[in-house]
């Protein structure tokens, strides 16, 4: 349970989104957690008393839909979304831009890809991007802030191996032998999606679907869905997350469990593309929550504001010190 | 992810994901839409509209990051064009009001405590006293339980603003139950 709470009064709970699950009983909301939580602090059961009374309050009146309201206005937006008709002509259309589109990848891939017998392709994402790509056999790649994959595009038939450096989630199409390479460590797989970080120093996989092999030096796992291994002084580690949320990542979302702050300054470095100073003991500390790719504002404060750190933005510079008033 | 999955089946046509995007929100959508207009009908209108204009529109759609949001923000575009349009027609010199129309339900847990016709009276005086936007990202919030980021988008303004309005109508409230809401709150507290 996260120390923050110990320092929000009535008002702060009832906008804190996870109290707020608890709140209204929803599934996975750690109800465990926050009553052991409750007990172990006694002095917060009236502001918790009285932000449940707040959150419970504010449901509005509505004068519910019927069934067969639903069912009438879908019968009539189906009506006017015909499926086939419709799309005959615009098949060829379709095909037609299909084939443009083609022809203009085509191209490009033969002025900037077309290795030079040999020569790799390169897919960079720089800082402040995220990039899809797709691989000669239909496998996709997507990569977080300033990571990049490398291959050879001619040898990919008989060698699906790649080199990556940062953080990627594969999808890959069931075929042969696929490898990724870095520098850290390796992972090998047959068909299945998996993520893999080595921003950092790190070096960290996570298997979403299919089986995954993990190298790194001595040590090798074998990882099923639901299932991580991270790099750490002896080895690699193996746990267990949650994979049903699915990449958090690539829809944006950033969470940390108990990291230190260097870590999550690195990540918002390379997904804001600005620069982050900040003192050694400020970045040793340890920072659970979370932050969103959407604003930059908005997650240097849901970083900063629980650790009681202020920041101060200079076009692309962000200076982090200790927050000088504290109370808000 | 699923509402991801859903999006691009939508781009690629399919009509079974625009049905279930529909069957997923369309409640969402017709309650929120009825706290800018009374009048059902034009609301009823505005989600058909939206979803016929979904599935024309299907391949020139962007990625989103909330199904959600995006379709809320669309409806009350939608809405309040139309209202604008209604109210030019009719009364052309008076310049047009944007409503959000909202009441506090009681909630069954409170009611079975015996909350009395005076205070239910007060919550809903003090929701009519908070201004049509705070009663709004309340209502976001509170009743369609949505995330601070996503509000930005469908009230579209900044996060911080959503924060404010927030944590000023919420404190608004909350001065109201100072005043005699003890045994409600003792309630809960020994729970």
């Amino acid at each position: 349970m996260n120390d923050q709470y110990l320092k929000y009064d009535a008002l702060e709970l009832a906008q804190d989104e996870a109290f707020l699950r608890w709140v209204r009983e929803e599934e996975n909301s750690g109800a465990m957690q926050w009553e052991t939580w409750l007990s172990a602090h006694p002095e917060k059961a009236e502001a918790v008393a009285e932000a449940r009374l707040l959150a419970r309050a504010l449901i509005f009146k509505e004068e519910k839909t019927s069934p067969e309201q639903i069912e009438q206005l879908w019968a009539r937006i189906h009506a006017a979304t015909p499926a086939k008709q419709a799309r005959k002509p615009l098949r060829i259309v379709r095909w037609g831009s299909y084939a443009a589109a083609a022809a203009i990848a085509l191209l490009l891939a033969f002025f900037f890809l077309w290795p030079a017998s040999g020569e790799p392709v390169q897919v960079f994402a720089q800082n402040g991007k995220t990039m899809e790509a797709e691989l000669p056999d239909g496998s996709q790649v997507w990569l977080n802030a300033s990571s990049s994959i490398t291959y050879e595009a001619e040898q990919w038939p008989e060698n699906r191996s790649l080199k990556l450096a940062g953080e990627a989630f594969f999808e890959v199409r069931k075929g042969s032998r696929f490898v990724v390479e870095t520098e850290r460590g390796s992972v090998e797989v047959l068909g299945t999606s998996f993520n893999v970080n080595t921003h950092d120093g790190q070096f960290s996989v996570e298997c979403y679907s299919g089986r995954v092999q993990v190298r790194a030096g001595q040590s090798s796992e074998i990882l099923t869905p639901g299932q991580s291994a991270t790099l750490a002084e002896g080895g690699l580690e193996k746990e267990n997350f949650e994979a049903s949320t699915g990449v958090a990542w690539r829809q944006g979302h950033f969470d940390y469990e108990n990291t230190p702050l260097a870590l999550v300054f690195a990540e918002l470095e390379r997904q804001f593309d600005v620069s982050i100073e900040a003192p050694d003991s400020i970045r040793q500390r340890r920072y659970t929550g979370f932050f969103e790719r959407n604003s930059l504002d908005s997650a240097l404060y849901l970083v900063c504001w629980p650790m009681q750190l202020e920041s101060n933005m200079d076009k692309n510079k962000i200076q982090i010190g200790p927050a000088k008033d504290a109370g808000e | 992810m699923e509402e991801e999955l859903l999006w691009k089946q939508l781009k690629a046509g399919r009509k079974s994901a625009l049905e279930q995007l529909y069957r997923s929100h369309a409640e969402a959508l017709l309650l929120y839409g009825r706290k800018f207009s009374p009048d059902g009908q034009l609301v009823e209108d505005a989600v058909q509209d939206l979803f016929v204009e979904l599935w024309q529109n299907r391949e020139k759609l962007s990625q989103v990051s909330s199904v959600r949001s995006y379709l809320l923000v669309a409806l009350r575009r939608r809405i309040i064009r139309q209202m604008d349009r209604q109210l030019r027609r009719e009364s052309p010199e008076e310049a047009s009001e944007q409503l959000f129309e909202v009441e506090i339900s009681i909630d069954e847990q409170i009611a079975s405590q015996e909350l009395t016709a005076e205070q239910h009276k007060q919550l809903n005086q003090a929701l009519q006293e908070l201004s049509t936007r705070q009663k709004e990202a309340l209502y976001l919030k509170y009743q369609l339980n949505m995330k601070y980021e996503d509000i930005c988008q469908v009230m579209d303004i900044n996060y911080q603003s959503v924060r404010n309005l927030v944590a000023s109508a919420l404190k608004r409230v909350k001065q109201l139950m100072a005043r005699g809401w003890w045994p409600i709150i003792f309630y809960f507290l020994i729970r």
